[in-house]
């Protein structure tokens, strides 16, 4: 993938009306790859570890449950997805490290093989959900994501009123766009 | 609680009414009671909508106290959608009411002779029946309309729609809500066709003139009562997550996991599921606004609130908060993705009274046979219009998804023990599907999901590298939600208790604070292990054996995207469940 614009949009109050199912759709992130999920999303991305270890209760790798973060390596192409802890007896099974993680032993992620693309760069999809995109994805956005064509239609369209500038690609294309918080 | 009602609908001059003390169901509330009246007093071989039948409600050991989240009621009888015994439950205000009469149970008997439905009222006065053929076909929406119009709003109702009357084995039997609306259903297994066959279309409950149970220690209770609501309200599913986005959060996470079952459990992703979950059900009610919108609960004493209300575009009531299993079942199930649409037929299932999983599941496979396409909304809610109506096709597909698949010739067909499986894929989640499999209620994502054997040291610790880990597990989850359907308290109060276990503990010192006898969580086991024990033994006598502990063959075979696998638990270890 290659963003070919950008857009940089600017806000006294993000809508996150607006953001939160894009968030929960997924946005790219072009990251090193070949590091682990934990380097990423705390070097990279910021993330106190605390609010990995703490808050964030489920992660799935190209759909499959991770219960060690500093293990699992990372590839170009890979859709994480972070939410908060679940209700359910299914939110517990795919907690991390849970107690009842042997009841999705299908799915559970298996140890990472190596990292033989190390320090390369690529490109993530990174999903978040519920309670997680409300705390983190003001600053996900504001750090820039990318995202594709036919998801950003229906943003553009929204924004027209309050952004006319926001820029036309086509749907299988990508563009960066950065959130930002107007200073008043 | 220190008696039951009895009403025989087979009098010779009408139906009799009789009040009981406990007897040996003394100490019984919730599931406990049910299953143990049912085991003990129902022909385990019976035909389920014959006279010897039997339908009891119960409210939960701690319902009508000021205990929070104790407003659960549990309704049993020998099922007709199953074949085995039931016990189906739900929020709303009459548990807190029927406990607060003093009643641990009400069981319906016997059969009237004649085509007549009869009205049941209790109060602090005792209780009364009449005929009243003037109720006959209403939805339950106008039937509560009516039974406030007589009876005031203080009220709360137990009521069958139309789908009960006509007994069809997906019908449910419907409880008010604090806002006197039908919102709350005991779902499963057909309970309302049996309230239909023994002719009672409503129970009016007035606890007027009552108080609040009284803890047999008043400080223990309150202390740990405390305890209990804090430890809710600081864990972030009970306080946070819940509250917020209500259990439809689920619909990202199970559908990013491969396990959302979709276009009747073809695959394990929905495309749509973004513009149905949680996160935007949410952004969606409070835009719209309105009284409890995003945020409310479905009974008094209750904190999490994970429930809410939901308001078409022009602000106007369609029902309340639509559940993940009701979101699943209308919409990924079916391939819809329409919010609305999806809230639309949630009314309908509750205004005819049918069980929101098993109609959607149905649908699902009347889809897979050509009656709809997937995707058409407009086609679903017709099909559940001719359920209402009581069409010929509308009786097949009211007797749920094992029925219709029959009919149609579907060979994917997803239930166990004809009880239509709920939004959890077995594949992908095989602890689930061991639980689906084994379950003495048929398909239940419900059945095994209170606390993990750490906690109650049930069968010892179980080491979660082993594969057989998760039969261990599954035969634990069961046993600990049995003890907590008979306590009448949420099963959301699982996640506190798990993570917390001075939360855990509080639980058991609002228990033994308010009966006033010591409590472990050994007790809690071996109340759990007990009711089991008794619905087990019913099911085998009733003709079912480990053969019906089984998933079907598809299940095996059928690989599911997007992991590509099939359910592999060997039936062997499926065989080991209930050993204990």
């Amino acid at each position: 993938m290659h963003a070919i614009k950008t857009a940089h949009l600017a806000f006294s109050r993000i809508p996150m009306e607006i953001f939160t199912p894009i968030l929960g759709m997924g946005v790219g992130i072009p990251v090193r790859i070949g590091i682990s999920l934990k380097e990423m999303l705390c070097d990279q991305l910021k993330m106190p570890p605390a609010y990995l270890e703490q808050r964030i209760q489920t992660i799935l790798v190209n759909g499959h449950a991770v219960d060690q973060v500093d293990t699992l390596v990372l590839a170009d192409g890979d859709i994480i997805a972070l939410s908060a802890a679940m209700p359910g007896l299914a939110g517990a099974i795919l907690r991390k490290g849970g107690a009842l993680s042997p009841m999705r032993a299908a799915i559970s992620q298996a140890p990472s093989a190596g990292n033989a693309a190390a320090g390369q760069m690529g490109t993530v999809r990174l999903k978040l959900f519920n309670m997680v995109a409300r705390e983190i994805g003001p600053q996900i956005l504001a750090q820039g994501v990318w995202l594709q064509g036919k998801i950003w239609a229906p943003i553009a369209a929204a924004l027209s009123q309050s952004h006319p500038q926001v820029a036309d690609i086509g749907p299988d294309e990508w563009i960066s766009v950065v959130v930002a918080v107007k200073k008043e | 609680m220190d008696k039951i009602l009895r009403i025989n609908m087979s009098g010779p001059n009408g139906p009799v009414i009789q009040t009981s003390p406990l007897g040996e169901y003394a100490g019984l509330g919730g599931r406990a009671m049910t299953s143990a009246v049912v085991a003990k007093e129902v022909p385990p071989t019976c035909h389920p909508l014959s006279a010897e039948n039997k339908l009891v409600i119960s409210p939960g050991m701690l319902s009508g106290s000021a205990a929070a989240m104790s407003g659960r009621i549990s309704v049993g009888c020998k099922s007709p959608l199953t074949g085995g015994i039931k016990e189906a439950n739900s929020g709303g205000q009459p548990s807190q009411m029927l406990a607060r009469l003093g009643y641990a149970a009400v069981i319906l008997e016997g059969k009237p002779a004649d085509d007549v439905l009869y009205k049941v009222v209790i109060n602090k006065d005792g209780a009364t029946i009449a005929p009243d053929n003037s109720l006959k076909m209403l939805g339950n929406y106008d039937l509560v309309d009516k039974m406030k119009s007589v009876y005031g709003d203080q009220i709360s109702c137990v009521s069958i729609g139309q789908a009960g009357e006509m007994k069809m084995a997906a019908a449910s039997v419907a409880c008010t809500d604090m806002e006197l609306r039908p919102t709350r259903h005991a779902g499963r297994g057909g309970v309302g066709a049996v309230m239909g066959a023994k002719g009672v279309k409503v129970i009016v409950i007035d606890d007027s003139g009552t108080s609040v149970r009284q803890p047999a220690d008043p400080e223990k209770f309150k202390a740990a009562n405390k305890a209990f609501v804090a430890g809710l309200r600081k864990h972030p599913v009970t306080g946070e997550g819940l509250p917020a986005y209500g259990t439809n959060v689920l619909t990202n996470v199970i559908n990013e996991a491969g396990g959302y079952p979709t276009h009747n459990f073809s695959t394990g992703q929905f495309e749509g599921a973004s513009k149905i979950s949680g996160e935007t059900q949410a952004e969606l009610e409070n835009a719209r606004g309105g009284k409890g919108a995003a945020t409310h609960g479905c009974h008094r004493g209750c904190v999490i609130r994970c429930s809410g209300t939901f308001y078409d575009k022009n602000g106007k009531y369609v029902t309340k908060q639509p559940e993940y299993e009701t979101v699943w079942s209308h919409g990924g199930n079916c391939g819809i993705d329409d919010i609305d649409a999806i809230a639309q037929m949630d009314r309908m299932d509750d205004d005819f009274g049918l069980d929101t999983i098993e109609m959607g599941a149905t649908i699902g496979v009347a889809m897979e046979a050509g009656l709809a396409q997937f995707g058409d909304a407009d086609g679903a809610i017709k099909l559940l219009e001719e359920v209402g109506q009581g069409t010929p096709l509308g009786r097949i597909l009211g007797n749920g998804a094992a029925v219709a698949g029959k009919v149609f010739g579907i060979e994917r067909v997803p239930v166990v023990k004809n009880q239509a499986m709920p939004a959890y894929d077995p594949r992908t989640v095989q602890g689930m599907g061991v639980t689906y499999a084994t379950s003495t209620m048929g398909a239940d994502h419900t059945a095994g999901y209170a606390v993990t054997a750490n906690i109650l040291g049930v069968g010892g610790t179980v080491d979660p590298l082993k594969p057989e880990g998760q039969v261990e597990l599954s035969r634990n989850l069961q046993i600990a939600t049995a003890a907590i359907d008979a306590t009448g308290m949420c099963l959301f109060i699982a996640f506190a208790i798990l993570d917390q276990p001075d939360t855990f503990q509080a639980l058991l010192d609002v228990i033994s604070g308010f009966s006033g006898q010591p409590l472990t969580g050994d007790d809690v086991t071996n109340l759990g292990k007990t009711i089991l024990q008794n619905e087990r033994a019913f099911n085998e006598k009733a003709g079912f054996s480990k053969k019906d502990d089984r998933l079907p063959d598809y299940f095996k075979s059928e690989k599911l995207a997007p992991h590509n696998i099939v359910f592999d638990v060997s039936d062997d270890d499926l065989d080991q469940v209930f050993n204990f």
